[in-house]
């Protein structure tokens, strides 16, 4: 099997990334301002203080907007589709960018909640998708 | 009244044909483009002292090489970052250099050789947030990312998929009066509602076709442009706006509205005394989006101003009068300057058959896809000086 498309780990990112093979959700939070973020930064992109934590948050969150992915970007995601990319408005506030698994295609998913699963993207990495609730 | 780049021209424009095949390198596409712009304005490359180059598949080369390879001695140097917002904002800052006196004649050019497969490779390294956070959960590459906004545009506005047909229709027909454009049959309603299905609610013809060709214009001093019997267009105005607006990537009119009330003050000119526009057609709905952001139409209005102006060059108000992108292809980083050729050549007067009456436009750029939007806008105003 053709492999997937992997992310660069850094000492930034690392936290994330092991949090998702512990199968939890952790993305940062500013200590000043409070706001949290994601992507992982090495600043707050609210208030540019640089000291951010790391937090485990619910997991759960709204679909923003969504599509249905016919043709893929990369030959490894082609036994998968057609499947549903969404854009999932966490709880806490930032957007992730993640599968819905098991959601059907072409229907109206906007608003929907949906909770964070993860699945295997290589024997050492996990990767967060989502399911509807 | 004065304006930011008094004393600079637009004296030529030219392309390297496009192709859906070749075996041309982006080294030589640069250099028939630059050539075929220079021939326009009638100047020698003895005299090009600067240039501002974008090219997605040009490194390890860069605008540096490309000056050693073409034997220019440079004053001026530019290598768009910008992706399709690039070919605009590289013209803004040699109009500056010009200005400043730091060079005289300098060649803007794009180009690029891509297919739908070197496309997606492109893209999945385009930056750290697609590489990292878009690229493994499969994102689809640019189709998944515009589907995602066409989705919540539709929902915003009621926009019907038949709105943004309408668009992509009219754009086959002026593409259909366009010889460098590759796709010029018919396109029919049912034929763009029924194609093949992409990423919903995103369609075949919803998305440009990678393929290969460059585009150049040449700016010059008012020394240089005063010895040219090329007709001259002046850059009225120009702006750039990046990561606009910064914590909303849904904001669903990005950079443009960010600039635009400037743009039209610096330019002495309103949008409703524009001719046509050549804006950047990655997808339609970035169309709509820059329709608004630049204020030709009321926010949510774009699909009745297409619907009810007529956007063709027979129609009231012409946009992307050579096909755009969607009809013309996307040859890359040429598609942030395949516009700009346009509308140079509209207001030359060279437009044969899809000729339009005007005197001014605004050309619009758009790109650096990142993390769900494309984070880079340009525009400018150009008017044909009498």
């Amino acid at each position: 099997m053709l492999a997937k498309p992997i992310p660069r780990i850094d000492e930034t990112s690392r936290p994330f990334w092991d949090a998702c093979n512990k199968e939890r959700l952790r993305i940062q939070r500013c200590a000043d301002c409070r706001d949290f973020n994601y992507y992982p930064r090495v600043c707050c992109p609210s208030c540019r203080s640089g000291t951010l934590e790391w937090v485990d948050v619910s997991g759960s969150g709204r679909i923003v907007t969504h599509t249905t992915i016919y043709r893929t970007h990369h030959d490894s995601f082609n036994a998968e589709a057609p499947y549903v990319f969404a854009a999932v408005r966490l709880d806490e506030g930032p957007i992730i960018y993640a599968q819905i698994l098991g959601a059907p295609a072409e229907a109206s998913l906007v608003g929907r909640t949906v909770r964070a699963v993860f699945e295997t993207l290589t024997p050492h990495q996990k990767i967060l998708s989502f399911k509807l609730v | 009244m004065q304006r930011t780049f008094d004393g600079v021209y637009l004296v030529g424009a030219g392309q390297a044909p496009y192709a859906k095949r070749s075996t041309k390198t982006v080294h030589r596409l640069l250099f028939e483009a630059a050539d075929a712009a220079l021939h326009s304005a009638g100047l020698p490359w003895e005299q090009v002292d600067g240039l501002a180059v974008t090219s997605f598949l040009l490194p390890p080369n860069n605008v540096t090489t490309v000056a050693e390879h073409f034997g220019v001695e440079a004053r001026f140097l530019f290598q768009g970052v910008y992706g399709g917002a690039s070919g605009i904002i590289g013209m803004i800052h040699a109009a500056r250099a010009i200005r400043d006196g730091d060079a005289d004649v300098v060649l803007c050019i794009a180009a690029d050789s891509f297919d739908v497969a070197s496309h997606n490779q492109t893209l999945d390294h385009f930056n750290g947030p697609v590489h990292d956070y878009m690229s493994p959960q499969g994102f689809g590459g640019a189709n998944g990312m515009f589907a995602l906004q066409t989705r919540l545009y539709m929902e915003q506005w009621g926009t019907k998929r038949e709105d943004f047909g309408n668009f992509c229709v009219s754009l086959r027909e002026n593409a259909r009066a366009n010889h460098n454009a590759l796709l010029r049959t018919t396109l029919t309603m049912s034929d763009y509602l029924n194609a093949k299905k992409i990423a919903d609610p995103l369609r075949l013809y919803d998305c440009v076709m990678p393929c290969i060709g460059g585009d150049c214009i040449v700016l010059a001093s008012e020394k240089i442009a005063r010895s040219l019997t090329a007709p001259k267009i002046a850059i009225a105005a120009g702006a750039e706006l990046h990561n606009y607006p910064a914590s909303d990537i849904y904001s669903l009119y990005a950079g443009w509205a960010g600039f635009s009330d400037r743009l039209y003050t610096r330019a002495g000119i309103r949008p409703d005394e524009l001719d046509f526009a050549q804006l950047y057609d990655d997808y339609p709905v970035m169309v709509f989006m820059q329709m608004e952001g630049l204020r030709l139409c009321p926010r949510g209005k774009a699909a009745d101003f297409v619907r009810d102006r007529g956007i063709t060059y027979k129609g009231s108000f012409p946009i992307n009068t050579g096909g755009g992108q969607l009809s013309a292809g996307q040859a890359g980083a040429s598609g942030g300057m395949i516009g700009v050729v346009e509308a140079a050549i509209q207001l030359r007067g060279e437009a044969g058959e899809r000729q339009i009456d005007c005197r001014r436009g605004v050309v619009s750029g758009y790109g650096m896809i990142a993390y769900g939007r494309g984070l880079s806008a340009s525009a400018a105003i150009l008017e044909r000086v009498e």
